[in-house]
C-alpha cells in the first residue's frame, strides 16, 4: 500500500511521539522509584545512624534519648533566642549556639519523635504572634512541648549556668556549665508526665485556706500560680479521711493551730517514710506553736527543729540609717548569702540575684539527733547577719528589738531547711528503683511567705520549692555535652596553615598544571 | 558480512533514506556515491550503531545492529566524516584510548598501535597533539583509530573530503590496500576515486538506492550502453535509412532523434565502435555527413543524471541560429533543465533554501541581472580536480553572470 | 561495565590537559583554603575540628557546589556532541550508560581532588600537633564527593539538553540553584506545619540532610541513599537523553 506524503509524515511524527512518551515514562518511573525510596530509606525501621565523631558529639545522652524514643507523640520545641547586651553577648551566644546544637543533634537522631522551630526574629510579627499564642514575654527561651503542654527554659537560667565574673577585676562572664541535656531531659519529662502532680493541702486544723482570696491571708494566690505551673493542688480534711493515696505527691501543711489526730500523724509518717514529699510552713500562733503535739513538734523526727520566737532584722529607712523596732523588722529579706547557690530551690534565686521576703519567720535549727540516717539537710533560707532571734516578753508581744540578754546574740538564722533522705521504706519492690527513691520535707520558718500578701516576691521560690517537692525519682541530671575542640593556640602554626592554604596548595596546583602543559607542548 | 533489508530512516517528517536493499560480502568493496543529503551518512550511521532504524533491517558481520549494537560495534571500524578526535590528546593517546575501548590487551595494543600508524602515514606524528594537525594528517589519524581493533566491516564515510589531490592520492592507494583484506564500505561524491577502489557502487539518490552494480554493469543497465550517432542528409527516405543502418553488422536498436534542418540525427546502439562501417555506407548512399561519433557514457554522467533526476539521455538540441556552433553534447557539462532552477521547485539538497541561482559570493543587489536579461546558464561543476570545491553538488554554479565585484 | 573505565581515564585526562581545569582548581582551592582559615581564626575561635567540618559543610560550601560542577560538565556532552566526538564514543564498544558514569566519575574525582584539599590541611595541622578527628573529616570529604556527584550528574543532564557549554553551564547552575533552593519554597509559600508538600519539601532538601549528616560527622543510611539514589536518577535521566539524540 503506498502511503502520500502527508500520511507518512503523520505516521512518522506518531512514532517519534510515541518513543518520547515512552522515555518520558521511564523517567518518570524513574522518578517515582526514587522517590519511594527516599520515602523507605525514612522509615524508622529501615535506617541506621552512626556517629563517626570520636567525642560522639552527634549523640544524645543514653537517657535523654531514651526519653524522646519513649515519648507518645512528637515533641516540639520553639526557641526564641536573640543577642543579648553586654556583658552577657558572648555568653549568650555561646549558649545559643550550643543549644542549637543540641535541638539540632536530638533532631537529627529522631527525625520522627523530634522538631524543633527556630524563631530567629526575621519575621518579628510572626514571631510575636507565636510568643503570645505561647504565653512568652521574654526573648531567648526555648519551650518544650509535648501534646499541648509546655515548659519554658530560660537561656541564662535553665540552660547555662553563667559565671556573672567581676566587672571590677574586668572578668569576663563566662558560662560555668551548660546544661542543655539536663534542662531539655527534665522538661521532656514533666511534659511527658501523664497527669499533673497532686498537692494535698490540709485543712480542719485551722489552717490557710488553699481557696481563700483574702488579700492577706488566703492562699488563693498560690493556688492559681500552682495549677499554672502544672500542679493540682486540693484541699484535704485529714480528720475526715486520714488516708493518704500513693499518687499525691505533696501533702502541704501550712499554719496548723490545733494539733492532728493520731491517725493522722501516723498517716503523714507512712507517707513521708515511703518517700512522700512533705512541706511544713510553721504557725505563726505562738500559743500552736509551744504545744506538746503540734506538727512543728512532730516533723523534729525529720531534722529540723522549729524554735519559739520571730527572726527580725535591722531594716533601713530611706536615710539610710538602722532602724528597730518595727513590726516590718519581722520581714526577713534574704538574698545573696542568705540564699544556698546549690539547692536546685535557691539556686536560680541566687542566680539571677533576686531575693524573698518571708514575713514573721520561726528560726530554724538543725535536729541532727532526730534525723533518718544519710539524711541531707540544707538550710537554703538564711536570715541576713543584722538579725536576731525576737522573743515575745511575758506579755507575749513582741518589741522587734534586739535584746542580747534576753535573747542571745544577733545573728543569722535558718528560716527554710530542706531535707532529703532515702526512705526507709520504699514503694517500689525493685531494689534500683528503691535506691532511686526519695523522701523530702521542707520546712518553712513562717507560713505567711506563701500568703496571697507576700507571695509576689516569693513566687519563684514557692514554684521552685513544689518542683523540688513533687519532682520524681527519675529526675535527671546528665553531664554536660563535651564540646571537642581541638584548638591551634600558637599564632605560629596558625601562619603556617594560611600559608599552606592561601599559598600552598593554589600555587602547587598551579605550578603541576604549567608543568604539564608545558611538557605537552613539547 | 552487510545485510540491508527495507532500511528506511525517517528524521521528522523528512525521510532520509527508505527502503534500501543491499548486501556485501566479505571482502567485498563497495563504494557509496549520491550527493549532499541523498542518505549515505544516514545509512552509515545505521549500520554502525550510532542510529537506529525507522524501519528495516541490517545486519552488520552477523549481528542485528539494534539488538545486539554492541557485537556490532566491536566488528566495525566506523570513521564518521566529521574525523571525531579528542583535540587535546596526542595521537598515540587517542590510539590507546581506542584499543582501550576495545579491549585490546596492553601487549595488543603496543604491537598494534605503531603499525597502523604506519599504515595510515601518521608514524612521524605520534606525539603530536590531535588539534594541532592538519586537517590531512588528522583524516589519517582517523583512519588509524578505525583500523586499530582490526575490525571485520570498515566504514568510512567520505573519507577524502578536504584533502588536497596528493593525499587524496595516497587515501586510495591505503583504501586499496584495505580492500583486500577488510569488507569496506565508503562513501564519497568523488567518481576517480570510487571507479579507482570500488569494484561494486550503490549510487542513492533522494534516499534510495537508484543503482547498484559494478562500473560496466551500470553503464550498460542505466546508461543504455554506447552508440553512434550519425548526423546526416539522408533525403526524404527516412525508414530506408533507418532500415540500412539497422542492416549493419553489430548494430542494435536504432533511434529516429529527428530532424534538425535538413539533416536527420539517428543513434545506432552498438558494442563496438561502427564509425566505420557508418561512414562507408554514407559513402555508398551520398549521404551528406555531418556528424558521425561513438558516444560512450561515462560513470560521472550517469551519477549527474541520477543526481540531477535528468532523463537517460537528453533529447537533441534545436538547430542553432544562423551560423553559430552547434553545442558540444559530451562535456562534462550537464544542461540543467529550466525547470530544475525554477523558483519554488524543490532543492535538491533539503536544508537549502530556495533561491535564485546567482553567486553567493556577491550580493544579490549587486549583482542582480536585469529583468528581461536571459537567466544565466547553470553548470555543475563536476571537475575531480578542484580542490573540493565539487563535494557540494547540489549548489549550481552560475557561469554566464557579471563576475561578483570585489 | 565495559569501557567505563577507559572512559572515565579519558575524562580525567580531558580534563586535565585543558588549562580550564587547572585554572579552576588553583581558584577553587584559593577559596576554599581562605575559607577554611577564616572559619579557623575567626568562626571557630581556632577550633580545628569545627574548622574543618565547616570547610566540607559551611554556607560557602554550597557555592562550591551551585559553580564548580556545571564548569566541569558543561563540555562534557555539548561540546562533543558538537565537535562529533560522541559520535564516535557512541558507535564505540561502551554503553551510553558506561559513557555517563564515565564521565561523571571523572568530574566527581575533580570535585573530590578538591575536597581532599582539607585533609592536607588536617595531615599538616596534625603535624603541627593538633590532631584533627580524622573518622569525621574522611566522612565529611567522602559526603562532600557525594553531594559533588549529584550536582555533576545535573550538570550531566544540563550538558545533554544544551547545544553549547556556556548554555549547559547557565542551565546547570539554574538547576543545581533549584535542587539547593528547593526548600525554602517552604517558607516562601507559608505552608502550614504538617501539609504534605511541607514534609515532602523537608525530604527533598539537600542542605539540611547534607548538614545533619557527613557535614557534622554522622553516616545515616537514609542520607547516604538519598544522594546515591538522586544521583542515579540524573544518571540515568542523562543517559535517556543521549540516547534521544539516537532516535530523534
Amino acid at each position: 500500500m503506498e502511503l502520500s506524503g502527508a500520511d507518512r509524515a503523520r505516521v512518522t511524527r506518531r512514532s517519534k511521539l510515541s518513543i518520547g512518551a515512552q522515555v518520558l515514562a521511564l523517567v518518570a518511573l524513574a522518578f517515582a522509584a526514587a522517590v519511594m525510596i527516599t520515602w523507605l530509606s525514612a522509615r524508622p525501621g529501615l535506617r541506621a545512624r552512626y556517629d563517626l565523631t570520636t567525642a560522639k558529639l552527634n549523640t544524645l545522652d543514653p537517657a535523654l534519648a531514651d526519653l524522646i524514643s519513649k515519648a507518645k507523640s512528637r515533641i516540639g520545641v520553639d526557641f526564641f533566642f536573640q543577642p543579648q547586651a553586654p556583658p552577657l553577648d558572648r555568653v549568650a551566644a555561646e549558649a545559643q549556639r550550643r543549644m542549637r546544637e543540641l535541638l539540632f543533634v536530638a533532631r537529627s537522631q529522631f527525625p520522627s519523635k523530634f522538631r524543633f522551630i527556630d524563631h530567629d526574629l526575621s519575621d518579628l510579627a510572626a514571631v510575636q504572634t507565636r510568643m503570645k499564642e505561647l504565653g512568652l514575654d521574654e526573648a531567648n527561651v526555648a519551650v518544650v512541648e509535648l501534646d499541648g503542654k509546655r515548659v519554658v527554659l530560660r537561656l541564662l537560667k535553665d540552660i547555662v549556668r553563667v559565671n556573672p565574673g567581676n566587672p571590677v577585676m574586668r572578668e569576663e562572664p563566662t558560662i560555668e556549665a551548660f546544661e542543655g541535656e539536663t534542662a531539655l531531659a527534665n522538661a521532656i519529662l514533666r511534659v511527658s508526665i501523664g497527669e499533673r502532680p497532686k498537692v494535698w493541702f490540709t485543712t480542719g486544723h485551722g489552717e490557710r485556706d488553699l481557696y481563700d482570696v483574702d488579700a492577706r491571708t488566703g492562699l488563693g494566690r498560690l493556688d492559681s500560680a500552682l495549677v499554672a505551673d502544672g500542679f493540682a493542688p486540693a484541699r484535704w480534711d485529714s480528720r475526715a479521711d486520714p488516708h493518704i493515696p500513693d499518687d499525691v505527691r505533696v501533702v502541704a501543711i501550712l499554719d496548723a493551730r490545733q494539733p492532728f489526730g493520731a491517725e493522722e500523724l501516723s498517716a503523714l509518717e507512712a507517707f513521708v517514710e515511703s518517700g512522700g514529699r512533705l512541706l511544713v510552713g510553721a504557725t505563726s500562733d505562738d500559743a500552736a506553736l509551744r504545744a506538746q503535739d503540734s506538727i512543728e513538734r512532730f516533723i523534729e523526727r525529720w531534722g529540723v527543729r522549729v524554735s519559739p520566737g520571730l527572726v527580725a532584722q535591722v531594716i533601713r529607712n530611706s536615710f539610710g540609717e538602722r532602724v528597730v523596732g518595727r513590726r516590718e523588722c519581722a520581714t526577713i529579706v534574704a538574698g545573696g548569702t542568705g540564699l544556698d547557690p546549690r539547692h536546685p530551690i535557691t539556686e536560680s534565686l541566687w542566680r539571677a540575684d533576686k531575693g524573698v521576703g518571708l514575713p514573721n519567720s520561726r528560726p530554724l535549727e538543725r535536729n541532727d539527733s532526730g534525723a533518718p540516717p544519710n539524711a541531707v539537710i540544707v538550710d537554703i533560707v538564711r536570715s541576713p547577719a543584722e538579725s536576731w532571734r525576737d522573743l515575745p516578753n511575758s506579755k507575749g508581744e513582741y518589741d522587734f528589738r534586739p535584746d542580747p540578754q534576753r535573747e542571745g546574740d544577733p545573728g543569722s538564722s535558718a528560716v527554710a531547711f530542706a531535707v532529703n533522705f532515702r526512705p526507709p521504706k520504699p514503694r517500689s519492690n525493685d531494689p534500683e528503683a528503691a535506691e532511686r527513691e526519695r523522701s523530702r520535707v521542707l520546712v518553712l520558718g513562717g507560713a505567711d511567705a506563701f500568703a496571697n500578701g507576700a507571695l509576689e516576691p516569693n513566687r519563684d521560690l514557692a514554684l521552685n520549692a513544689f518542683n523540688w517537692l513533687a519532682e520524681r525519682e527519675e529526675r535527671l541530671r546528665i553531664a554536660a555535652r563535651v564540646d571537642d575542640r581541638r584548638l591551634i593556640r600558637d599564632d605560629e602554626s596558625i601562619a603556617l596553615l594560611n600559608h599552606a592554604a592561601l599559598f600552598g596548595l593554589p600555587s602547587l596546583c598551579a605550578l603541576l598544571g604549567g608543568l604539564l602543559a608545558w611538557r605537552r607542548r613539547k | 558480512m552487510i545485510t540491508v533489508r527495507g532500511l528506511t530512516r525517517r528524521f521528522g517528517p523528512v525521510t532520509a533514506i527508505e527502503g534500501l536493499d543491499f548486501e556485501l560480502q566479505k571482502g567485498e568493496v563497495v563504494g557509496f556515491l549520491g550527493p549532499n543529503g541523498a542518505g549515505k551518512s544516514t545509512t552509515m550511521r545505521i549500520l554502525a550503531g550510532y542510529l537506529p532504524a525507522s524501519e528495516g533491517a541490517a545486519v552488520v558481520a552477523g549481528f542485528d545492529v539494534l539488538r545486539q549494537s554492541m557485537e556490532v560495534r566491536r566488528r566495525i571500524g566506523y570513521l564518521p566524516e566529521s574525523v571525531p578526535l579528542y583535540a587535546e590528546l596526542r595521537v598515540e593517546e587517542m590510539l590507546e584510548f581506542q584499543g582501550r575501548l576495545h579491549g585490546l590487551s596492553r601487549s595488543e595494543r603496543r604491537q598494534r598501535i605503531p603499525r597502523v600508524l604506519e599504515r595510515a602515514g601518521i608514524a612521524d606524528r605520534s606525539r603530536a597533539i590531535i588539534g594541532r594537525l592538519s586537517r590531512g594528517q588528522r583524516q589519517r589519524v582517523g583512519f588509524a583509530v578505525a583500523l586499530l581493533p582490526d575490525p571485520q566491516v570498515l566504514i568510512l564515510d567520505e573519507p577524502t573530503s578536504g584533502l588536497d589531490p596528493l593525499q587524496r592520492l595516497e587515501i586510495r592507494k591505503l583504501l586499496s590496500e584495505l580492500a583486500q583484506e577488510h569488507t569496506v564500505l565508503l562513501s564519497s561524491h568523488i567518481l576517480p576515486e570510487i571507479e579507482a577502489v570500488c569494484p561494486r557502487v550503490i549510487i542513492l539518490s533522494h534516499g534510495r538506492i537508484a543503482a547498484d552494480g559494478s562500473k560496466d554493469e551500470l553503464l550498460q543497465r542505466l546508461g543504455g550502453g554506447s552508440y553512434v550517432r550519425v548526423e546526416a542528409v539522408v533525403g526524404p527516405d527516412v525508414a530506408g535509412a533507418l532500415r540500412l543502418l539497422s542492416s549493419i553488422r553489430g548494430a542494435g536498436e536504432v533511434r529516429d532523434r529527428g530532424r534538425l534542418g535538413i539533416h536527420h540525427v539517428f543513434d545506432i546502439s552498438c558494442v563496438e565502435d561502427l564509425r566505420e562501417d557508418v561512414g562507408a555506407l554514407a559513402a555508398a548512399r551520398k549521404w551528406a555527413l555531418r556528424e558521425l561519433s561513438w558516444r560512450k557514457p561515462s560513470l560521472e554522467q550517469l551519477f549527474a543524471r541520477i543526481a540531477l533526476d535528468l532523463p537517460a539521455e537528453p533529447d537533441v538540441a534545436p538547430a542553432p541560429a544562423g551560423d553559430a556552433p552547434a553545442p558540444t553534447a559530451v562535456s562534462l557539462e550537464v544542461q540543467m533543465p529550466a525547470s530544475a532552477a525554477a523558483p519554488g521547485m524543490r532543492p535538491l539538497n533539503p536544508f537549502e533554501p530556495a533561491r535564485a541561482p546567482s553567486s553567493g559570493a556577491a550580493p544579490a543587489s549587486e549583482a542582480a541581472p536585469p529583468v528581461n536579461a536571459p537567466a544565466p546558464r547553470v553548470v555543475y561543476n563536476l571537475n575531480p580536480f578542484d580542490q573540493g570545491a565539487s563535494r557540494d553538488l547540489s549548489r549550481p554554479k552560475a557561469i554566464d553572470e557579471p563576475p561578483a565585484q570585489h | 561495565m565495559q569501557g567505563l573505565w577507559t572512559i572515565y581515564r579519558r575524562e580525567l585526562a580531558g580534563l586535565f590537559f585543558s588549562p580550564l581545569a587547572w585554572i579552576l582548581l588553583t581558584i577553587a582551592l584559593f577559596a576554599h583554603g581562605y575559607f577554611f582559615i577564616v572559619y579557623l581564626v575567626s568562626v571557630t575561635g581556632r577550633d580545628l575540628r569545627a574548622a574543618m567540618q565547616l570547610a566540607l559543610a559551611g554556607d560557602v560550601f554550597w557555592w562550591f557546589m551551585l559553580l564548580l560542577p556545571p564548569l566541569l560538565t558543561m563540555r562534557m556532552i555539548s561540546e562533543e556532541a558538537r565537535s562529533g566526538v560522541l559520535e564516535f564514543l557512541l558507535t564505540a564498544p561502551a554503553s551510553d550508560l558506561a559513557v555517563i558514569l564515565g564521565k561523571l566519575l571523572a568530574a566527581t574525582s575533580f570535585m573530590g581532588i578538591l575536597w581532599s584539599s582539607a585533609l592536607v590541611y588536617g595531615l599538616l595541622s596534625q603535624m603541627l600537633g593538633v590532631s584533627p578527628d580524622w573518622i569525621p573529616a574522611l566522612s565529611g570529604v567522602l559526603g562532600a564527593t557525594l553531594v559533588s556527584a549529584l550536582f555533576s550528574s545535573i550538570g550531566l543532564v544540563a550538558s545533554a539538553l544544551s547545544s553549547t557549554p556556556i548554555l549547559a553551564a547557565f542551565s546547570a547552575v539554574v538547576m543545581n540553584f533549584i535542587v539547593i533552593a528547593l526548600p525554602s519554597l517552604d517558607a516562601l509559600l507559608k505552608l502550614p506545619p504538617g501539609h504534605w508538600a511541607k514534609v515532602a519539601l523537608g525530604h527533598a532538601s539537600v542542605v539540611s540532610q547534607y548538614q545533619s549528616s557527613f557535614g557534622i560527622g554522622v553516616l545515616d543510611s537514609k542520607h547516604l541513599l538519598f544522594f546515591v539514589v538522586w544521583t542515579a536518577f540524573f544518571v540515568f535521566v542523562a543517559t535517556r537523553l543521549l540516547e534521544k539524540r539516537r532516535w530523534s
